[in-house]
């Protein structure tokens, strides 16, 4: 190696050890300033432009952007006035993270939402972080909900909340550069300005984006009542199982509103007016109304007032509102208005038997009239309601029941008791027990009767008869042919369902008559000879002494046998003849025939003891008391009470 | 020199082998001991007021549950299957479902038995029903079929409740449930209000 190249080799050397040392960063140059963020509404006139909206609810648009960092937050507030003369107002600045695809908390789960803080503009949380670090940019589930019903989470030190949670739908926030708001609309004519401003990542704010606009004053919604108790309705203070109050439902118009809802109170003016207690604001079109409602529980005559809020918060204070009349053409009828009420009278009944201190006592109804001629197979009514007379008075109920013998007018109505009556008693025993069996009713048509005898328990009697016993109330039931399908029946309106009186009141279900509906073996029609008794029942036959043997032969007809519904137990099980082998009760199987005759429904509201043979036909063997019967009734009583 | 070779030759192998033998004699054996398994069994226990519903052969209130699973505080877990004798829960059709009488009359005295398997000794956590599902109906006097309201509920049961698998030995764990309060009674049906616990850890 030459001398010169090893010079060289050691300048080099030199070279780069010493330039890079001598090297540094000192200076004297100036750190560029923050450019602040800046805001844009998107599609809104000019400025200095001011138009008039259509309703006070308006939806917009913006966009931000920061040509030296990003936006962490845009945040925007209008201007109002409450009257003409009322100085300009400004509503408090409201601040959206720029967090984007936050979705499921809103009114509606799929839909996306927006996240609200309430965070001065140094403290604002820098959100792009949580938006890398959430999965997908999303919330969690457990988040999501909480945010859904209006909770607030605590993001890096900031008060958070959804924008739109199911508790109060407005604003609207899709989206943080998105918002569809109500304006303040009190005046005929309401100046707005909005205004909208971006938040970047060192807290700096830009200048806001402006628009302006006037809104109309909103119109109050009408409302209407739809339906209503037509008779006198049982309450009670609180619900029950079986009693959820008196409904009654109602609905509002407003074209301009996408949602209304309603709040309502029941006499209204004998609340203090200082303090109406209006229920809470609900999007439901029902109201049940318990006594607890009621000012004076125990008053008879109320009026239901209720009122629709709109979209916008405009009340319908008014609470009436004129209709056109239309004639069958769907052509206004010149002249013909129909005032449309938000309010409406209505009865109601405490039950004297719930209230307290209340002495216990009990009616005997007897649905059956009974046979003008009458002769021990066919009774009258009064030798009828002497019978249970004197079962009541073997088991010592003298003094301590009513009896109400139904009568029937000219024009074919009867006499039933109702609510103020069935409330005065806390046990009713309903009996019908006379049909003319074998011989056809004098008029078929004339289905208010079971075969002349018995007065048929009509859909309004039914419904008296479930109030009853909805409101807790409790019943012995002794019946020819209550099942038939013109007496109480089986309702289209289902098993178990109030209209059908059979399994919502007796509990039972799958009813077979006799000739049996179903495709069996077709029995004689002599049939029902007795019942076996169970859960301390004791053992009934027919009493034969009371047949009319010419026409029935030794048994009784149209006893029918189901089987129990719900809770209902088995009381009895149908015994017949021998030539009737698919209803005899075979211990220890069980038969798909139904074959019982009689049951117990020990409820957690009512009580239901029903007896589907007449006791008034049959006889308990090895009875000494008279009548035998008495054994029957005396273990229903003990069952109820 | 190739005398020398030979030597060599035929040295150098015997000393390897030599060398390895020594190897061999100076290994240590290794511990193969482990430890006999426990057994965990689970049984059912129902509270009810026998007033109300009691425990018959006609009485019937089914609760179907999936998998039972034993966790250990290392975070192994087993499954704990229907005997000592079954090797897994699933079937051959697939389903791994149990489904067991609350109101079984073992039920009154916690001798229904959920599962029993064994496991290996050691600290557990947890107990982990999977998929605990009642049936549709409480069926009463062998005729009265009671609807469940809501009776697609369908619940995974966690029971944080520390026990210890003992080698050798049983550890009897009791499920009960609560029908007192899990059935409230309805007009014509019952709601599912489930209310379970695990009541007594013991050990035999």
């Amino acid at each position: 190696m030459s001398k010169s190249l090893l010079f060289s080799w050691v300048v080099i050397g030199i070279a780069v050890i010493f330039i890079p040392l001598s090297w540094n960063c000192k200076g004297s140059g100036v750190q560029y300033k923050n450019t602040p963020p800046f805001t844009v509404l998107a599609n809104v006139p000019p400025p200095d432009t001011v138009i008039l909206t259509s309703n006070p609810r308006l939806s917009l648009s913006w966009i931000g952007n920061d040509p030296d960092g990003y936006v962490i937050a845009f945040r925007y507030r209008w201007s109002y006035r409450l009257n003409s003369s009322s100085p300009t107002l400004e509503k408090p600045w409201s601040t959206l993270l720029n967090l984007l695809n936050v979705i499921g908390a809103g009114v509606n789960k799929n839909l996306k939402f927006a996240l609200m803080t309430d965070a001065p503009v140094p403290n604002l949380p820098e959100v792009y972080r949580y938006f890398a670090y959430l999965p997908n940019g999303l919330l969690s589930d457990s988040a999501t909900n909480a945010l859904r019903v209006g909770d607030s989470l605590i993001i890096a030190g900031a008060h958070v909340w959804a924008s739109n949670p199911i508790t109060n739908p407005f604003p609207v926030h899709t989206a943080p550069t998105s918002g569809t708001f109500i304006f303040d609309s009190q005046d005929s004519l309401n100046p707005h300005t909005f205004e909208v401003e971006a938040v970047d990542n060192l807290a700096a704010v830009g200048l806001p984006a402006k628009v302006s606009f006037e809104t109309p004053r909103v119109t109050a919604p009408q409302t209407e009542i739809d339906e209503f108790p037509t008779d006198t309705v049982m309450v009670l203070n609180d619900p029950t199982v079986t009693f959820q109050g008196a409904r009654i439902t109602f609905h509002g118009i407003d074209p301009n509103s996408r949602t209304l809802d309603y709040q309502w109170v029941v006499d209204k003016d004998q609340w203090p007016q200082n303090n109406i207690p209006w229920s809470a604001f609900s999007s439901q079109t029902y109201a049940y109304v318990t006594a607890k409602d009621l000012p004076d529980p125990l008053g008879h005559k109320h009026t239901f007032y209720v009122r629709a809020r709109n979209e916008f918060g405009v009340i319908d204070t008014l609470g009436v509102f004129i209709r056109q009349v239309f004639d069958a053409n769907n052509t206004p009828i010149p002249g013909q208005f129909d005032t449309i009420r938000a309010n409406i009278d209505f009865y109601t009944l405490y039950p004297p038997f719930q209230l307290p201190g209340y002495v216990p006592r009990a009616l005997l109804i007897n649905l059956s009239v009974g046979f003008p001629d009458a002769t021990i197979p066919r009774p009258s009514q009064p030798m009828l309601t002497d019978y249970y007379m004197q079962m009541m008075h073997n088991i010592g109920m003298d003094g301590k029941y009513d009896v109400f013998n139904l009568t029937v007018d000219p024009a074919g109505n009867e006499s039933f008791p109702g609510r103020g009556t069935l409330g005065q008693y806390n046990l009713i025993v309903l009996t019908g027990d006379a049909i003319d069996y074998g011989a056809r009713p004098a008029d078929a048509k004339n289905y208010n009767y079971v075969r002349k005898a018995q007065v048929c328990i009509t859909d309004v009697i039914k419904q008296k008869l479930t109030d009853y016993c909805n409101v807790g109330g409790k019943m012995i039931i002794s019946a020819w042919a209550l099942p038939w399908r013109n007496n109480m029946g089986v309702d289209t309106a289902g098993v178990g369902s109030e209209g059908d009186g059979m399994s919502y009141i007796c509990h039972m279900q799958d009813l077979v008559a006799d000739p049996p509906t179903i495709n069996l073996i077709q029995p004689a029609r002599t049939a029902f000879l007795g019942a076996t008794g169970q859960n301390g029942y004791p053992d009934v036959v027919f009493d034969s002494t009371k047949a009319d043997t010419a026409l029935w032969g030794k048994s009784l007809q149209m006893v029918y046998t189901g089987r129990p519904y719900g809770f209902g137990e088995i009381l009895y099980r149908y015994v017949s003849d021998s030539t009737n082998f698919h209803f005899q009760f075979n211990p220890g199987d069980f038969s798909p025939v139904p074959i019982v005759c009689a049951t117990r429904y020990l409820g957690v509201t009512y009580k239901v003891v029903y007896f589907g043979f007449p006791l008034y036909y049959i006889q308990v063997p090895g009875a000494t008391t008279q009548p035998s019967a008495t054994e029957v009734l005396r273990k229903a009583f003990s069952d109820l009470n | 020199m190739k005398n020398r070779w030979n030597i060599l030759r035929n040295v150098v192998p015997c000393l390897l082998l030599g060398i390895m033998v020594l190897l061999g004699l100076s290994c240590s054996q290794y511990n193969y001991s482990s430890p006999l398994p426990g057994i965990v069994s689970i049984r059912l226990h129902t509270i009810v007021d026998t007033t109300q519903i009691s425990f018959s052969p006609l009485n019937n209130f089914t609760l179907t549950v999936s998998q039972i699973w034993a966790f250990r505080s290392d975070g192994a877990r087993a499954e704990v299957v229907a005997d000592l004798t079954a090797l897994t829960q699933t079937q051959s059709s697939g389903s791994s479902s149990r489904s067991f009488n609350t109101l079984d009359a073992r039920a009154q005295d916690s001798s229904l038995y959920l599962g029993e398997t064994f496991l290996p000794p050691g600290d557990y956590t947890e107990i982990f029903i999977q998929k605990a599902q009642p049936g549709h109906y409480v069926v009463l006097d062998g005729y009265r079929n009671i609807p469940i309201v809501n009776d697609t509920i369908q619940q995974d049961l966690f029971f944080r409740k520390p026990f210890k698998i003992r080698e050798g030995h049983y550890t009897n764990i009791v499920l009960t449930i609560n029908l007192d309060s899990s059935l409230v009674r309805l007009a014509d049906q019952f709601y599912f209000n489930p209310l379970y616990y695990i009541s007594s850890v013991q050990y035999e």
